[in-house]
Parts: structure tokens; sequence; C-alpha cells
């Protein structure tokens, strides 16, 4: 599962900068020890998927979907 | 034929992802095979032998810090088994290789000298099969 994580210890982790957020998938176990002594902060879970207003269906999207059915109707 | 020599000063050592280069003086690794006596009767009496078990392990003289000790401790008393990477000369060459491992903390002997800097040993032995191996990037 990939998450957020803020880097909120002293030193680097995994080259990752103190302050800085990245993304992993981490060993849960490696993980739970990081967080536990401070070296990072989980910030969310990523979700794949698409955001809302992210994509755009083209304008005359029904119209070519009623042109494409007619021509498939048609074989 | 000449070969770069290089004074060590700029090794990139990582334990359980976190970078503890700036805390070590000193770091390395052995992988030792046991010699196996397998000697028979001989008109020379020389020893024949073979190979037996390899041990390996990461060894370091580092210095002695609450955030390094808030590192070492809780692997040491857990029984923890973590990734360990030393990248010589890698925080100058990220390209350097990588001898990598998953290692336990066997021991965790800090002590302090009067005057002196603190500074604990540190010896993590590779925990699996797999062993120490290299990641040429």
């Amino acid at each position: 599962m990939h998450k957020r994580y803020l880097v909120t210890g002293k030193r680097q982790y995994r080259w990752h900068a103190p302050g800085t957020i990245f993304e992993a998938q981490l060993d849960p176990l490696a993980e739970k020890r990081a967080v536990d002594r401070g070296a990072i902060r989980v910030l969310d879970v990523v979700q794949p998927g698409l955001q809302d207003g992210s994509y755009t269906i083209p304008s005359d999207w029904s119209v070519r979907a009623n042109e494409q059915a007619e021509i498939g109707g048609r074989r | 034929m000449s070969y770069d020599k290089r004074i060590a000063l700029h090794d990139y050592i990582e334990i359980d992802g976190t970078d503890v280069s700036g805390s070590f003086s000193q770091f390395g690794f052995t992988s030792d095979d046991s010699t196996v006596d397998v000697s028979g009767f001989s008109v020379s009496g020389v020893d024949e032998t073979l190979s037996g078990p390899r041990s390996e392990g990461f060894s370091g003289q580092a210095f002695y810090s609450e955030d390094l000790a808030a590192l070492l401790w809780p692997i040491h008393y857990n029984r923890d088994i973590v990734e360990v990477r030393w990248q010589p000369n890698g925080l100058l060459d990220n390209t350097a290789n990588i001898y990598f491992a998953r290692c336990q903390l066997r021991n965790f002997d800090p002590s302090n000298t009067r005057g002196s800097a603190s500074t604990t040993p540190v010896s993590l032995v590779v925990a699996d099969s797999v062993g120490i191996t290299v990641i040429g990037t």
C-alpha cells in the first residue's frame, strides 16, 4: 500500500532529507520502527484513481457515441 | 596500470532506512568461510581442506548520540532484522556500488571514557541466507 510520508527526524530517511515528503510502499515493520522513533510520519494513503477535475470528456462525445452506435448497428 | 586510490571520507551508511553516515568514523564488512579439514593420510602430510559455512556481517565504530541510540537500541532489543547499506564514497558518487544485507544487531555496547568522545562499536550480523549482495547502480 503506497503512502505519503513526511521525514520528521533529523537524519535523511531512504535518501529523503528532513522536512521533505515522499511516496513509498514500505515494509510494515520498517514503517512502524521508523514512525516509533520519530524518523517519519504517515501523511495519507495514496489511493490510485482519477481525481475530480483531472479529466475532461470531449464536448462532442454524445454525437460521436451515437455515430459509432449507428455504424455498429448497420454491421 | 594505475588504479584510483582514494582517501575514505564520503561513505554512505544506512541502517533501517536512516542515514547514519555522519555518526560513523569507520565501517566495513567481513565475509569469512570456515575451513573444514578433510585430510586423509598422505605422503606429504599436508592438510586437505574445503570451505565450510560462511559468516558475514558489517561492523564499524560510531559516535554515540541519543538519536543513534534511539535507532539502534530498539533494533537490538527486539532482535529486528533490518536493511543495511554501505556505499563507499556514496555521498559524492551515488552510482558507486552498494553493499547490502539484512542484518541483526546482536551486540549493543556503548561506553564512555572520561575526556574522550562517546563512541560505540556497531556489529551487524547477516541474518538471512542471501548474505551480502553488491548492488551496482
